[in-house]
């Protein structure tokens, strides 16, 4: 299966949080922050804004400390997904993972977590600035070096670049 | 409740006491929130005549119905009481991502009144709200630290709306802020808050919004967030925002203000330095965004060379830089940056600070002032050194700060000699645009509700569609039932600024941002009513469309109308100010411009007519009032013996 990834351009990012707002209304039908899957930390004063969300690691820590076997991977999307029926609620994941991928709902105290949206991600389609794309590996690997060889070009005023 | 929480938070600042009240339906419904919430509230609540300063007085935090969801744009704050500086409505609009959080704590607005004993703030974490103490953060000149200290008290995740020092000194540009650095200023009601010791509000919400119908409230706000983005404005208008828009084509019109507005025009090597464009390449990093918003209008900025290096912030937008620049003869484009570093420092409102440096300087370059007056402070123009000393000095109303501090027409008459004819005013609040060229912005100056103003409903295509022949030809008669919308044509105008009024007066009241409406993007390509009204329908549960929210924009703003009424207003200040009757323009793409006051008085003749008001008295008929479900109004004007039985 050809995987696809929510990769974070934290640059491009203006810190509008619609992203946490659409994740919320698309799989909790409510708009609250307390309920996405996805959060800017913003650092306003300094201009940084990071958009945080699971990087569905190639070896998932939540998956490895999950008692019940209720994180697994979904071959379809790659994204590490949670069983509800088998989830207990003991928060290791959220204690084991580096990132804060998942957190707990504020609402039902389930487990929130980036699935994807099963390949289809409602926080992507809202992102204006694109600092949220979902792209294929092929693409992903190369995008900072062509960013970087950008700069360098500009810099040297070999391209004209907007 | 859908789309509203159903509470309403009411603080009563003499007793100490927070109350929750359920939402009144027939409200919500007929009001929607934000502003229209806030002139009912201020209508009903204050008895006429109640000076701003007294405890009798309320403070409006206004929320809309579609605050903190989905919808593009969705974060404004809209604040009302009543203005120290012009006595009639005082109201005000911010963005940021204040409203959104108490939105989320479950309140459709907060209404403030009586007087704090001692500095207070208030404490919100959903249904949990206190009244907390804030003398250790009172008597603080830079509000910067005091939201610093707030913020590690309380936690990151909180936000903060707040006052500055000049508010707590009662000053008449005391704007309320957001986020630091975001400020509702206009009318400069901030000093309602300082004059109830009322330091800020602090909020976190956790409980979200509930919509009625969320699969398709996604769906269209989908749509919206797209349609904004095909507007053939977007390019310039999402990577510069007003200054990159506004300065360079207010120049190449011949309207950019000049000392003062006593000019329109700078020659070339004048203005270079401190275009838009020239600007933008110096100081701007990256973009940023108010909540929701995919049009990030807002800037970071870094200062890297000059006086003020090292300066890095969000902002600044055109009215800032107009403000701080040539309209005080500077020629320094980071002067802008720094004035509104200072100005968010002490709590004043930008703009305005800046058209009163300006006011000053005029007079002390006409000897109407001397540095005796102004306790050596040097106001020559483009003296950046003399600005600062003397915003500081208002702000803390030391000295001839003072004198300028209670407001423009305040100043003026303290003065005297002649200072009027420096005064820009209409009803005590300055027009920071040239109204010498276009007649629908020179007449919605002049009906604004809270005194010139642009943001009221400044009918923009005139200067845009209504340039161009092609698109004038078609959009005019269409729309607005005009044969053109040039900005020299009278015709009709009054059609257009009834139709841009009722639309802004709609996008304050559900929570809305105008710049990824109509009013900013162009017609039918930002949102309009009807985008607006599906939205509010998905989120409420309440049929909405477009002629709905059109008729309430029109309750809105009659109620607004009677209010000014009630507080005294009568026609003969319907008037525009001095410069702009009897001086032209003397340089420039528009030498010789002047605005004809008769022109004026016969489109707010018919203004006054459409908008059901007596146009000898400018107060509101009861026919007028009963048309858009006013009569208790009409009994109310009867009652104060302003409305003749």
């Amino acid at each position: 299966m050809v995987w696809k990834y929510l990769v974070v351009d934290f640059e491009k990012c203006t810190g509008c949080r619609v992203c946490e707002i659409a994740c919320s209304l698309a799989h909790k039908k409510g708009c609250n922050p307390y309920r996405s899957s996805i959060t800017v930390i913003k650092w306003e004063k300094e201009g940084l804004f990071v958009p945080m969300v699971c990087q569905q690691c190639e070896t998932a820590l939540c998956e490895e400390v999950c008692p019940t076997g209720a994180m697994f991977r979904n071959n379809e999307t790659g994204a590490m997904v949670i069983d509800q029926e088998k989830c207990i609620g003991c928060r290791m994941c959220i204690t084991a993972c580096p990132f804060g991928g998942p957190s707990m709902d504020i609402k039902d105290r389930k487990i929130n977590k980036c699935d994807l949206c099963g390949g289809d991600p409602t926080c992507v389609k809202f992102c204006e600035p694109k600092a949220l794309e979902y792209i294929l590996l092929t693409k992903m690997t190369q995008l900072k070096k062509r960013a970087g060889a950008k700069k360098l070009a500009k810099a040297l005023e070999m391209i004209i670049v907007e | 409740m859908y789309g509203w929480t159903g509470k309403i938070l009411r603080v009563d600042l003499t007793q100490g006491k927070v109350e929750k009240q359920s939402t009144p339906i027939e409200i919500a419904h007929n009001f929607l929130g934000g502003e229209g919430f806030g002139i009912k509230f201020l209508y009903d609540e204050v008895p006429p005549g109640t000076h701003p300063f007294d405890p009798k007085m309320v403070f409006v935090v206004g929320i809309g119905p579609l605050t903190g969801t989905l919808a593009p744009s969705c974060g404004r704050l809209e604040v009302i009481s009543k203005s120290p500086m012009t006595n009639i409505l005082g109201d005000s609009n911010a963005g940021g991502f204040f409203a959104p959080e108490v939105k989320w704590a479950g309140y459709d607005s907060i209404v403030i009144m009586g007087k704090s004993p001692k500095p207070v703030f208030l404490l919100i974490e959903d249904e949990e709200v206190t009244l907390k103490d804030a003398s250790h953060l009172w008597g603080k000149e830079d509000k910067f630290e005091v939201e610093e200290r707030l913020k590690s008290d309380v936690g990151e995740e909180f936000q903060v709306m707040d006052i500055g020092i000049a508010a707590e000194r009662v000053v008449a540009y005391s704007a309320v802020f957001t986020n630091g650095v975001r400020a509702a200023g206009m009318t400069g009601i901030g000093s309602v808050l300082g004059s109830k010791n009322f330091k800020a509000i602090v909020v976190r919400g956790t409980r979200g919004v509930n919509l009625a119908v969320p699969e398709k409230f996604l769906e269209e706000a989908e749509r919206c967030h797209q349609k904004i983005q095909t507007s053939p404005a977007w390019k310039i208008f999402s990577s510069g925002g007003t200054l990159g828009v506004l300065q360079d084509l207010y120049e190449g019109m011949g309207i950019l203000p000049v000392k003062n507005l006593q000019d329109g025009w700078l020659p070339e090597s004048d203005f270079e330095p401190i275009s838009g464009a020239t600007w933008m390449k110096k100081f701007k990093v990256k973009d940023l965004a108010c909540f929701g918003c995919p049009a990030h209008c807002g800037h970071y900025v870094k200062v890297k060379d000059g006086p003020y290096t090292g300066l890095a912030r969000e902002g600044i937008e055109y009215y800032l830089h107009t403000a701080f620049t040539n309209n005080l003869g500077v020629s320094d484009p980071s002067f802008g940056i720094k004035c509104t570093q200072v100005c968010d420092e002490l709590g004043l409102d930008g703009p305005n600070t800046g058209h009163l440096l300006a006011f000053a300087a005029e007079l002390y370059q006409k000897g109407i002032i001397t540095l005796e007056d102004t306790e050596g402070v040097d106001l020559s123009w483009g003296n950046q050194e003399g600005f600062l000393k003397m915003i500081k000095k208002v702000a803390l109303r030391e000295g001839f700060g003072d004198i300028l501090a209670d407001g423009f027409d305040q100043a003026a008459k303290k003065i005297g000699k002649g200072a009027d004819r420096c005064n820009l005013t209409i009803m005590g609040n300055p027009a920071g645009e040239d109204l010498r060229y276009r007649i629908g912005a020179a007449l919605n100056h002049l009906t604004s509700t809270r005194g010139a103003d642009h943001l009221k409903g400044m009918p923009i295509a005139e200067v845009v569609e209504g340039l161009i022949p092609e698109l004038d030809k078609e959009i005019a008669p269409k729309v607005f039932g005009i044969p053109t919308m040039h900005p020299e044509s009278e015709e009709g105008k009054e059609k257009m600024v009834i139709w841009y009024e009722n639309l802004c007066a709609v996008i304050d009241s559900i929570g809305l941002c105008k710049f990824t409406s109509e009013f900013m993007l162009g017609l039918n390509f930002g949102l309009t009513l009807d985008d607006m009204g599906k939205l509010l329908t998905y989120a409420t549960g309440v049929e909405y469309d477009g002629k709905k929210l059109s008729i309430i924009g029109e309750r809105i703003h009659r109620l607004e109308r009677a209010y000014n009424a009630r507080e005294g207003v009568g026609r003969d200040q319907f008037k525009l100010p001095w410069r702009y009757r009897e001086e032209e323009i003397p340089s420039g793409p528009k030498k010789g411009a002047v605005m004809n006051q008769e022109i004026m008085d016969r489109l707010l003749d018919v203004y006054f007519t459409k908008r059901g008001v007596d146009p000898k008295t400018a107060i509101p008929t009861r026919k007028g009032l009963e048309e858009v479900g006013l009569s208790y109004v009409a009994d109310d004007l009867e009652k104060n013996g302003i409305l003749k039985k």
